[in-house]
């Protein structure tokens, strides 16, 4: 180890020993030494992050870490969240008796995803994915619901299907070339990588919420478990599956045109049916969209989000594909790395904000409304005034509206001549979809009728109110840099470019040019 | 309590052994090694999360052989089947168990529901 590059790591490591011991003595202590954790792990990461940017910082090994431009780019969305959702878990899960767990599990929850993303080595990988699986899956269990119990198990026994398809792929990939390095599965014939290729995007796709296996588990365990843990699987945990299907698929070759067709098949999939069971289930209920393990049929707010979240994935998909697709016709393969891949990571940024928005304001709405059924959650405008609004923020930028950071996603899909017609076609559908399903629901919170007599502004704790509205800020100030950088009202030059062009490398390689 | 503590503590322990492992790994044994407590790890949390999740919730009573008593035995039918939650020594929340709190929701709205 060279540079302080690792240190978020291993202070999410310490801080859940050190904040659980600590926690036996003082409840505010601890809350305090998880906060300064949290701030101190995302301040270190953020400073590498602009090092990484101006090409200052290359990468840094740590055993079998390698933390490196990308690496570091996605451990600062997971950072960012885990901070905003513990501040948010300290009023959110006050009530609770077994605090000491939660907090323990959390961080090491946040730990394995920095690890998911931070190593080119496939066992290192797994071992991650396994443990992030175990800790989360605890976590779920929080709500204390009868039906958090049977989505855990299920989430358990399909990440570990999942991690059986993948220690096949290992173990077969050592065989052939004695590494697990991902770097050298160059060496293969084709015919291996692909079968290789296809065992790797099954496993990790399970985990990602891809179709098919995806439906099966993630709208139960996403909409079972507390807000701050739902805002972390769907904004973060996701993310950093479909980040490293981007490493293991891209160190095959962007070129691949079976990896490519792969991708852009399941991410068209994804794409559609998430946002179709989101809206269906806003309009309708469990009662039509199904996979529901709770005792009565509901119109979930959460499995709405939880739906919405398949959808998004498949974007990140669909990028990724479109970076082997548009290589293959022709077009220079270092400009499709960075619009496909590059695209793909500035999606997950947001997907990562929006929906964590919409998340946590949608955690005060439950708590205000003591309901996350559709049906009972009503009217809760002028007892909410300023989460209306910033509800409806997360909502427009899952919509890819302009002025919102959904813009990126929009101008790199949608407004470029290189994308094919039926991938625009799909991915305007989608966006349409997502905005009619999200749509309804703020209006059903917020704007429908209510029997409630009691109609005066809630006073919401600033702990619960402070994530969302931080959230929505973002979007907002970074959706309307692009929008304005688009437009052609403000220049950057090749920076952006330039910044996408060395995330984009660094997720396939371990350094620019490397 | 205790009894459910130590073996979670294990596997927390090795969670935590295996993922500070790869820090110190430098031979393919030694992350296979790491890589295997945490699978061991997961594996015990998957069975200690798979039994009270396929265990039933409720019968009924008056189902029970009752070996010739004239009425059925003084059980609770939601409660006879109803293990707690796993690995968290807290109780189910019975008044969320229907996605609303039952205990604060207006009477009306329950009995819409």
């Amino acid at each position: 180890m060279t540079t302080l590059a690792p240190l978020p790591f291993i202070i999410m490591i310490f801080s859940a020993v050190a904040s659980t011991i600590v926690g036996l003595r003082s409840i505010a202590l601890r809350n305090k030494l998880i906060a300064t954790s949290f701030a101190v792990a995302f301040l270190v990461n953020t400073y590498f992050l602009v090092l990484s940017l101006e090409r200052k910082f290359i990468y840094d090994s740590l055993g079998e870490f390698t933390f490196n431009a990308a690496s570091i780019y996605v451990s600062e969305l997971v950072l960012l969240l885990a901070f905003l959702g513990a501040i948010y878990s300290f009023k959110y899960m006050e009530e609770r008796s077994e605090t000491w767990l939660y907090y323990l599990l959390y961080q090491l929850f946040i730990a394995m995803m920095i690890g998911m993303v931070s190593s080119f080595n496939i066992l290192v990988i797994y071992l991650f994915l396994e443990s992030s699986s175990v800790t989360s899956a605890i976590l779920v269990m929080f709500s204390r619901r009868r039906s958090s119990i049977l989505a855990a198990y299920r989430y358990l026994a399909l990440s570990i299907f999942g991690g059986i398809i993948i220690i096949g792929g290992i173990f077969w990939q050592y065989q052939l070339i004695h590494s697990l390095n991902l770097a050298e599965i160059g060496a293969l014939g084709v015919g291996q990588v692909n079968l290789l290729a296809t065992i790797y995007f099954l496993g990790f796709g399970v985990k990602a919420g891809l179709l098919p296996f995806g439906l099966l588990w993630l709208p139960q365990a996403h909409s079972e478990a507390p807000i701050p843990i739902h805002t972390l699987l769907s904004a973060a945990l996701v993310q950093v599956a479909a980040f490293d299907i981007a490493r293991i698929l891209g160190s095959m070759g962007i070129v691949n045109s079976y990896i490519a067709n792969m991708l852009l098949a399941v991410g068209l999939a994804s794409m559609l049916a998430g946002s179709i069971y989101a809206l269906v289930e806003a309009w309708f209920g469990s009662r039509y969209t199904r996979l529901h393990v709770g005792k009565k049929h509901i119109r979930g707010i959460k499995r709405v989000w939880a739906f919405s979240t398949i959808s998004e994935v498949g974007y990140i998909a669909v990028f990724l594909g479109l970076a082997g697709t548009l290589a293959n016709s022709g077009f220079n393969s270092e400009e499709a790395l960075v619009l496909g891949f590059g695209g793909a990571l500035l999606h997950m940024y947001n997907h990562g904000f929006s929906k964590s928005q919409l998340l946590f304001d949608s955690g005060v709405a439950i708590k205000v409304s003591h309901s996350e059924d559709l049906d009972t959650m009503r009217g809760l405008a002028k007892r909410l005034p300023v989460m209306k609004i910033s509800f409806a923020v997360g909502a427009l930028s899952l919509g890819l509206i302009p002025g919102t950071l959904g813009v990126s996603t929009l101008r790199e899909l949608v407004f470029n001549s290189n994308v094919p017609i039926i991938t625009k076609s799909a991915v305007v559908a989608t966006a349409a979809i997502s905005l009619a399903a999200c749509l309804s629901v703020w209006s059903n919170v917020f704007f429908s009728a209510s029997e409630e007599e009691d109609n005066r502004p809630t006073i919401v704790p600033m702990a619960l109110r402070l994530p969302g509205l931080l959230i929505g800020a973002l979007i907002i100030i970074f959706g309307s840099y692009f929008t304005l950088e688009w437009s052609g009202i403000v220049s950057t030059g090749p920076a952006l470019r330039n910044a996408l062009r060395i995330l984009a490398e660094t997720t396939i390689k371990a350094r620019v040019g490397g | 309590m205790r009894a459910r503590r130590l073996p979670l503590g294990i596997s927390i322990a090795l969670l935590i052994g295996s993922s500070l492992g790869i820090v110190f790994a430098e031979t393919t044994i030694e992350v296979f090694l790491c890589a295997e407590l945490a699978t061991i790890s997961a594996f015990y949390i998957f069975f200690a999360v798979i039994i009270p999740a396929l265990y039933r919730t409720g019968m009924d009573t008056e189902k029970i052989f009752l070996g010739g008593l004239a009425k059925s035995p003084y059980l609770s039918g939601p409660e006879l089947f109803s293990p707690g939650i796993p690995l968290i020594s807290e109780e189910i929340d019975e008044a969320w168990d229907l996605y609303y709190d039952q205990t604060k929701l207006s009477s009306k709205e329950k009995k819409e529901k």
